[in-house]
């Protein structure tokens, strides 16, 4: 089995050879990454953590897409309006490629999973998104990256919205899986 | 392990996704997957515009005739209620313009079906639903970003065609009401999507 998996390493590795993220080439390029999210709580006076991961999926040079997964970790003081809130999401990119540094800004669409402190039910709320940020390419294979994410989506309780600020910054890991 | 050999096989497989699309004899077959965001503008005077999210699929027809199926599940919180629309339907889209620009704006038309419950917040037990059915119609655009990717941009009204339910407040209780018959009162629907062609049903090799 052992032999196996070194075998298919072996043919993706194949794959990137040809590809140079130190050029703006992207297309085909699969990213993924996990990280902590500090978060600010826009209507209310409440910061929050969250642990998210995402993979990026460029179907070309300057367009990709993006699926992310997002958990609530705890309030960071002891003022708390959540008591859990999972959201997936997925969404599109626009990249502007400048040799190794990548800007981009996504537009992203998902549902959360919430369930208020005050409250025992959990509620399934549609969100919108906008993610501005910056990746690196340090190698073929890593990219540094730091994002900017703001999250609309309205008070599963009563009128009024739940918007929050996210930043992170980290470590992607990255390949290519276009045949070249 | 089978389930982590299928994991490397499937990232090996997807890089045909950023290969270009080979339309064979016109853009008629073609299949595409998109997701949705609709914002929807309830006419009743004391509930709140939904912001709900969907999945969708098209299957082109031909040159000028294109189709959608889709899925959308719409909640708006109002002071009191909480209101969740789930709409399930297709719409009949046409191209008047023959060029595939940049722009391709189109009319389209449709029908789908409407569940709808309605929820007090205070006591989650007080509740009403219905189903109904409704017919779409409306305008809008895509905007081609590359040979496989597009973003439309929709507006349509939307009318039922059952029964609607309403939420009134009285003595400080929330009562809910249905109103039987067809009524224009429907809701105005924007919609934005992403969607990526897949395939080209209609190609022979």
């Amino acid at each position: 089995m052992v032999t196996r998996l070194i075998l298919l390493f072996s043919c993706l590795a194949f794959t990137v050879s040809a590809q140079q993220p130190q050029e703006g080439q992207r297309n085909g390029m699969l990213q993924g990454t996990a990280s902590l999210y500090p978060a600010w709580m826009l209507n209310r006076n409440v910061q929050n953590n969250y642990v998210a991961g995402h993979l990026n999926y460029f179907v070309h040079d300057k367009y990709s897409f993006r699926g992310e997964i997002m958990s609530y970790i705890d309030a960071q003081g002891d003022a708390k309006y959540l008591s859990s809130h999972t959201q997936l999401q997925a969404g599109f990119g626009r990249h502007f490629p400048i040799k190794r540094w990548n800007p981009y800004v996504y537009y992203m669409m998902g549902l959360a999973r919430v369930r208020l402190h005050s409250q025992t039910g959990t509620d399934l709320q549609p969100t919108i998104g906008l993610i501005g940020g910056t990746q690196f390419h340090a190698s073929r294979f890593f990219y540094f990256f730091a994002e900017a994410n703001y999250q609309h989506m309205q008070d599963p309780s009563k009128a009024g919205n739940l918007d929050q600020l996210y930043v992170t910054a980290g470590l992607g890991f990255q390949l290519s899986t276009k045949r070249q | 392990m089978n389930k982590l050999l299928l994991v490397l096989f499937s990232v090996v497989s997807i890089g045909t996704w950023a290969q270009p699309l080979n339309l064979k004899g016109g853009p008629g077959g073609t299949f595409s997957l998109g997701q949705r965001t609709t914002l929807s503008a309830f006419n009743h005077g004391n509930e709140r515009s939904a912001l709900g999210i969907g999945g969708q699929f098209r299957l082109r027809l031909s040159d000028h005739i294109n189709t959608e199926w889709f899925a959308d599940y719409l909640p708006a919180t109002n002071d009191y209620t909480r209101r969740a629309d789930y709409h399930i339907g297709w719409s009949v889209m046409y191209y008047p313009l023959k060029n595939e620009g940049f722009m391709m704006p189109y009319v389209l038309a449709g029908h789908c079906f409407d569940y709808t419950k309605h929820v007090d917040l205070s006591n989650r037990s007080n509740s009403i639903d219905r189903w109904s059915s409704a017919v779409q119609a409306g305008i809008g655009t895509h905007f081609r970003l590359t040979d496989r990717f597009d973003l439309s941009l929709s507006s349509q009204y939307m009318i039922h065609l059952g029964t609607e339910v309403h939420s009134h407040i009285i003595g400080g209780d929330v009562v809910f009401d249905e109103h039987k018959g067809g009524s224009v009162e429907g809701h105005l629907l924007f919609t934005l999507s992403l969607n990526y062609k897949i395939v080209d049903l209609w190609s022979r090799d």
